[in-house]
């Protein structure tokens, strides 16, 4: 399978004039830039944290940090990545404080996170159960991963600005959420899989 | 069939349903699936799962409010509304003017509705004692930040106040006015700087951290004094002009030529080496050593790399009766600020700064039988020949 067979758009920022003006200190540049980027850094927070008030409070927190850091970005084009960046650490920080038992550790080994509430094939679920179990099931995805998937599912994210957004590369994202979806293939199962495939045809 | 996708179905179908795939990729991908049950039984769970994480996460989306949240809380926040007038003028020069009435008018009107508000703490220990113009400054400075802390003290006869006070955040800063309420220097934030200085400073950082930033007012030039902890914890003071010129980097004895380090020892005996800085002026580097003698008085030495004495900083009360008097006959009413024994070769002379009552300073420069050898003027002042731009020859 080739690894990065899309063009990558290189150069194509449309707001980067935005960024820039916002990176200079202008208010109502930083303003637009807050509504051009909450939405991801909230689903980068909610990927990490899968609590919406926490991933809400996450990015009021990056936009001050950014703000007030805004000398340590000097290529508009960087600035995605590094509100990803800053996003993505506090709300690791505010995973390890509050939940440290979610916590996957330095190394991400799936194996520390408890297993509970994912369905096994044979298991019989109801949907709404099976829809938790699912949603339960990001949590044993590295955070990187889990993040690359709430932005794809839950803020509909093409791969262009997830990449931008998370500082990777077409090539880089594709292999990433072919892992993340392995993994969740293996853990829901193929005979629920197959259910589910099945009920939504 | 195609056997590589056959064999790879799970990450075609992964990326098929990620929306991953190019339009030809996706063109063949489909292809393949339409001939083999298998992949299409892949690609249709791996739709399916990516259908149901989408109807699981898609619902928790935050609410159409959230944008608006973010910015209303954004906007009450000290760092982001503290620049507003700053972020204005910096780059609305032209304004810089009518700015500065407009924060000027504020800080009266600041001054005033705080008289008038009700005493909630009684005055910081020592605020009473101090001299009216100074307790107007401090009032006038602090708005509604809490004084924790006043210290006043004395550099070469000179008197000056250091205020602490305690930010809303939570944070402490200071600012040091002179006995005449002339604000000396304030903490400040790199929000607060000029980008030139902001990036220098973070230039100048790299891997240290940045101690704290305060902004040093003098008739001549506002400087910038960065204090930027190196990663092993070593702690060193820069200075940086407006435009993000370094000025000032200190330094140690150890990392000193010999030759210099004894020279600075000769002139620290019997009293206390302060600090030891490099001084980067019109493309020459200088040391500059700052040394306090047993009787509290401080002066500023500075030398050439090899170790050569090129000025001392003088007291008024040091000068020789014969300079003393050819300043106070030159210098009319302005105010002696600063005396420098200049050395050249076998030579020496006195650099004399001055300040007018509109805060402008000039040098004076005399010899040692107290001869006026050259007056700094204004090019405002100069004949109108000089002020001629040259014709480059």
């Amino acid at each position: 399978m080739k690894d990065d067979p899309q063009p990558e758009q290189a150069g194509h920022f449309p707001e980067r004039e935005t960024v820039r003006r916002a990176l200079q200190g202008d208010t109502s540049a930083f303003e637009e830039v807050v509504l051009l980027y909450s939405k991801r850094l909230y689903a980068v927070a909610h990927g990490v944290l899968q609590n919406p008030t926490e991933a809400e409070d996450v990015v009021q927190e990056t936009f001050l940090k950014a703000y007030s850091r805004r000398w340590m970005i000097r290529d508009p084009e960087k600035f995605p990545a590094w509100l990803c960046r800053i996003a993505r650490n506090r709300a690791l920080d505010l995973l390890k404080k509050h939940r440290p038992e979610r916590f996957p550790g330095e190394d991400g080994a799936l194996e520390e996170v408890p297993d509970h509430g994912v369905p096994h094939p044979g298991e019989s679920l109801s949907l709404a159960e099976r829809s938790d179990a699912i949603h339960r099931l990001m949590d044993v995805l590295p955070e990187n991963h889990r993040i690359a998937i709430t932005l794809r599912f839950m803020d509909g994210m093409d791969y262009s600005e997830i990449g931008k957004t998370m500082g990777l590369s077409h090539g880089a994202l594709r292999g990433l959420l072919d892992r993340a979806m392995k993994t969740l293939r293996k853990k829901i199962g193929s005979a629920t899989l197959a259910e589910i495939s099945g009920g939504n045809r | 069939m195609n056997t590589k996708m056959h064999d790879e179905a799970e990450s075609w179908a992964a990326a098929a349903a990620t929306g991953g795939l190019a339009e030809n990729e996706l063109k063949a991908w489909n292809e393949h699936v339409a001939s083999c049950p298998a992949c299409k039984k892949t690609n249709d769970e791996e739709t399916a799962m990516a259908n149901f994480i989408k109807g699981k996460l898609g619902p928790e989306a935050p609410d159409p409010g959230f944008e608006q949240r973010i910015l209303h809380k954004l906007r009450q926040a000290d760092a982001f509304k503290g620049n507003r007038w700053y972020e204005y003028v910096l780059f609305h020069p032209g304004l810089a003017g009518a700015m500065a009435c407009v924060v000027a008018a504020a800080c009266i009107v600041l001054a005033v509705h705080n008289t008038n508000r009700p005493v909630v703490s009684a005055n910081p220990p020592g605020f009473d004692a101090l001299p009216t113009v100074v307790q107007g400054a401090i009032r006038s400075r602090t708005g509604l930040k809490t004084v924790s802390k006043i210290e006043n003290g004395q550099e070469n006869g000179e008197a000056y106040f250091t205020v602490s006070t305690k930010e809303a955040s939570g944070g402490e800063s200071e600012f040091t006015l002179a006995g005449d309420g002339t604000l000396l220097s304030s903490d400040t934030t790199l929000d607060a700087v000029p980008p030139a200085v902001r990036d220098a400073i973070d230039k100048q950082m790299e891997n240290g951290s940045l101690a704290g930033i305060s902004e040093d007012f003098d008739a001549a030039e506002t400087t910038y004094r960065a204090g930027i902890t190196a990663p092993g914890g070593d702690e060193r003071d820069y200075t940086f002009a407006k435009d993000g010129t370094l000025l000032e980097a200190e330094t140690t004895m150890a990392e000193l030529p010999a030759a210099l380090q004894s020279a600075i020892q000769s002139k620290a005996a019997g009293g206390t080496l302060g600090s030891v800085r490099k001084t980067f002026e019109n493309g020459e580097t200088d040391y500059v050593a700052t040394v306090i003698s047993g009787d509290g008085r401080q002066h500023d030495y500075t030398f050439t790399g090899n170790g050569t004495l090129s000025s001392a900083q003088m007291i008024p009360d040091e000068l020789p009766a014969v300079i003393r008097n050819a300043v106070a006959a030159q210098a009319g009413g302005h105010k002696v600020c600063g005396i420098d024994k200049v050395f050249d070769g076998g030579d020496a002379s006195y650099d004399v700064t001055v300040a007018g009552a509109d805060g402008s300073q000039r040098v004076l420069t005399f010899s040692e039988e107290g001869q006026l050898l050259s007056r700094e003027v204004a090019m405002s002042d100069a004949p109108q020949a000089v002020q001629q731009p040259s014709r480059g020859y």
